[in-house]
């Protein structure tokens, strides 16, 4: 029995969703100055169009739907989830008007990959895009990366509806004991890294005599894309493009922080450093990180293709924490995975995209988080079946505080594991049917998935259009950690059902 | 007679070898058939895109060709003949860069790059002139004169609940 949807319901959702789309409106305002700044016309005037769609189409709901109430959970959970999808409809609008894309199918993909910061591309000849066009494409990478709805918080949802839809938006932890205060100091953290990532990104460029406009423009975009763990780059060859390790160095450190819990980084930021040694999630982090680069270390072994040990940590170790972080930053090229990478290796890169960044960051997976959770549970258990019956077993973990293992947090874990796994597997199948090989369809459906970006060369604008569809919905579900989609299906056919 | 037939064969064996040496590979083939272009001198074509990097007393430049590009090192006199690089308006110079090929280059940290002996400019890129479509432009206005339509009378609603108005 799905409980129905009231005409209150759908009053409330499509209130806010009114209020996004024509947030959108003012945010597209943005490119139309970077257009403007560099007398690129007709892309300025394809972002004013597409601003105008927004705020028509924003405020002819809003005329319709005027009554703003607060959220309850199933409100909240499906306005996230509509959300994201109108995000992508509207954001959309302004590639396809650049002629970069085949279809607006392709534009839609690209969008959705940007908001949901996974970083697969569907752009033609990006190499010639005009500077208006690219920035928008990394700027919803940041929007995306933030959270489309966290942008929102801090702009236009108030009172007890926020949390809902701050959790709906696969986030659960308040930093802060006022959510727009915690989404505001995720604003703060953001904005702080952008200037110093920017600026070192920016000195590097200039050293390297690149124009000072278009290396403010490539730092720009290199740490929005970076920050927000999306994988976008400037050129169609990602980080190869600058053929250089310092590049490399800085956009490694900056997705590494980027695809750090903001728990984590509040702590340190308010003289709490010892979290960075104490945390659960970190140290199971580096503990994976270790443990993947030794399998793909293992693959090479046994089919070495890199002459030295230089070139080899270079090229596999970003490669990896790339994929780990869900960035999907790219120091090779598609062809180099095809025909460099030894399956086993290729392995450990698929593991390292599937199991994501930590949790309450901008990467993307299963979170790290989870998986430590469900090894904590499996320790739980066996403590128990091998302790007296009398014995009351606690199993703990520092995670921001001390915490003990409950058998909700593992349920919970577990459900959000298997439902990863399904859709990984579910989206590599898929790919088999359309004729690829299984493991390049497995590799491209966990990066979907997981949002991380990296590619065999399935992705393209030729691939076929029921591909690009399963991988939106990869991209769409993975973002927000199924629940809230799965709050907007039930939505959705209990509309269809009788009452 | 027979050193004859020999020469003969000599000749036209050099011949092909330059005539091998001065052929233009396709860029697709550098990654498909790596090994046999490793560390040989090779020739390829395309267009020059996006910076001129420098790099210590060397400098970059990546080439496209389609769907493959490749980074090319030059020396600073080659750079200097590489005049318009592939943005937007900006089409290119098309080069034709000889060199050798490194799959994992042992001076570059393991950059698969050309080390270019000649660099040529096939075509002089130019600049291409953006089109100004007035169809957007009269949509724009339109959309634009709707939405302050709209706005208005969201306001307007506004003000009248807000002062106890029919909708209250």
């Amino acid at each position: 029995m799905i409980p129905h949807f009231s005409r209150e319901d759908v009053s409330s959702i499509l209130h806010y969703l009114g209020r996004l789309i024509y947030g959108m409106g003012i945010v597209m305002l943005v490119p139309v100055f970077v257009g403007v700044i560099n007398m690129e016309w007709a892309p300025s005037i394809d972002f004013i169009l597409s601003s105008l769609i927004c705020l028509c189409a924003g405020s002819l709901i809003l005329l319709k739907f005027n009554e703003e109430r607060d959220l309850n959970w199933r409100q909240g959970m499906s306005l996230v989830a509509l959300s994201w999808v109108m995000a992508m409809f509207f954001g959309a609008i302004p590639l396809y008007l650049s002629g970069h894309y085949n279809s607006y199918l392709d534009s839609l993909f690209e969008a959705m990959s940007a908001f949901a910061t996974t970083g697969l591309v569907l752009v033609n000849n990006v190499d010639h895009m005009a500077y208006a066009y690219n920035f928008w494409r990394h700027f919803m990478c940041f929007i995306g990366g933030q959270g489309i709805i966290l942008v929102a918080l801090t702009l236009f949802v108030k009172g007890g509806s926020a949390f809902k839809v701050y959790v709906g938006e696969a986030r659960e932890e308040k930093i802060m004991p006022n959510i727009i205060q915690t989404a505001r100091f995720i604003w703060l953290v953001s904005l702080t890294y952008l200037v110093i990532g920017t600026s070192i990104l920016l000195f590097i460029n200039l050293l390297r005599d690149i124009s000072p406009g278009r290396a403010l423009f490539h730092s720009i975009c290199l740490f929005m894309s970076g920050w927000d763990t999306a994988g976008f780059a400037v050129q169609s060859q990602n980080i190869l493009y600058y053929h250089s390790p310092a590049i490399e160095i800085v956009t490694a450190m900056i997705f590494l922080l980027g695809a750090v819990n903001f728990g984590v980084h509040y702590a340190v930021w308010t003289g709490r450093p010892h979290e960075l040694v104490r945390n659960f999630e970190l140290k199971v982090y580096m503990f994976s990180i270790l443990a993947l680069f030794s399998l793909v270390c293992i693959g090479f072994i046994m089919q070495f293709p890199f002459p030295g040990y230089v070139p080899f940590f270079r090229k596999a170790f970003y490669q990896l924490i790339s994929a780990h972080t869900g960035v999907g930053y790219s120091n090779i090229t598609v062809q180099h995975f095809l025909y460099f990478w030894p399956p086993l290796a290729l392995l450990g890169i698929i593991l390292a995209m599937g199991l994501g960044g930590s949790s309450s960051s901008t990467a993307g997976g299963i979170k790290i988080l989870r998986i430590g959770l469900f090894f904590k549970g499996i320790k739980k258990e066996i403590r128990i079946l091998t302790s007296p019956e009398s014995a009351v077993i606690v199993e703990r973990f520092h995670h921001i505080r001390d915490i003990s293992v409950e058998d909700n947090h593992i349920k919970m874990s577990a459900i959000i594991i298997i439902l990863y796994v399904a859709v990984y597997l579910a989206g590599g199948v898929i790919g088999s049917f359309y004729g690829y090989p299984f493991l390049p369809a497995l590799f491209e459906s966990v990066s979907a998935t997981a949002n991380v970006g990296l590619s065999m060369g399935i992705t393209s604008p030729l691939m076929p259009n029921g591909l690009k569809i399963v991988y939106i919905m990869q991209m769409w579900l993975g973002r927000l950690e199924f629940i809230s989609v799965f709050v907007l299906f039930k939505f959705i056919l209990s509309l269809k059902s009788p009452q | 007679m027979k050193i004859k037939h020999m020469q003969v064969l000599l000749f036209l064996s050099i011949l092909s070898c330059r005539a091998y040496a001065s052929e233009i590979v396709p860029m697709h083939k550098l990654f498909e058939e790596a090994d046999r272009y490793e560390g040989q001198k090779v020739e390829v074509k395309g267009e020059a895109v996006g910076d001129i990097m420098g790099d210590g007393e060397t400098y970059w430049v990546n080439v496209k060709d389609g769907d493959f590009f490749i980074g090319i090192v030059l020396d600073s006199r080659q750079k200097g003949l590489v005049k318009n690089l592939g943005r937007y308006r900006v089409k290119g110079d098309i080069v034709r860069v000889s060199g050798i090929y490194n799959v994992h280059c042992p001076l570059h940290y393991g950059e698969r790059d050309i080390h270019a002996e000649t660099i040529e400019i096939v075509e002089e890129g130019r600049r291409i002139e953006e089109k100004l479509e007035t169809d957007k432009i009269i949509l724009s206005v339109l959309l634009g004169l709707i939405t302050i339509i709209f706005i208005y009378h969201s306001h307007r609603m506004k003000h009248r609940k807000g002062t106890g108005g029919p909708h209250n």
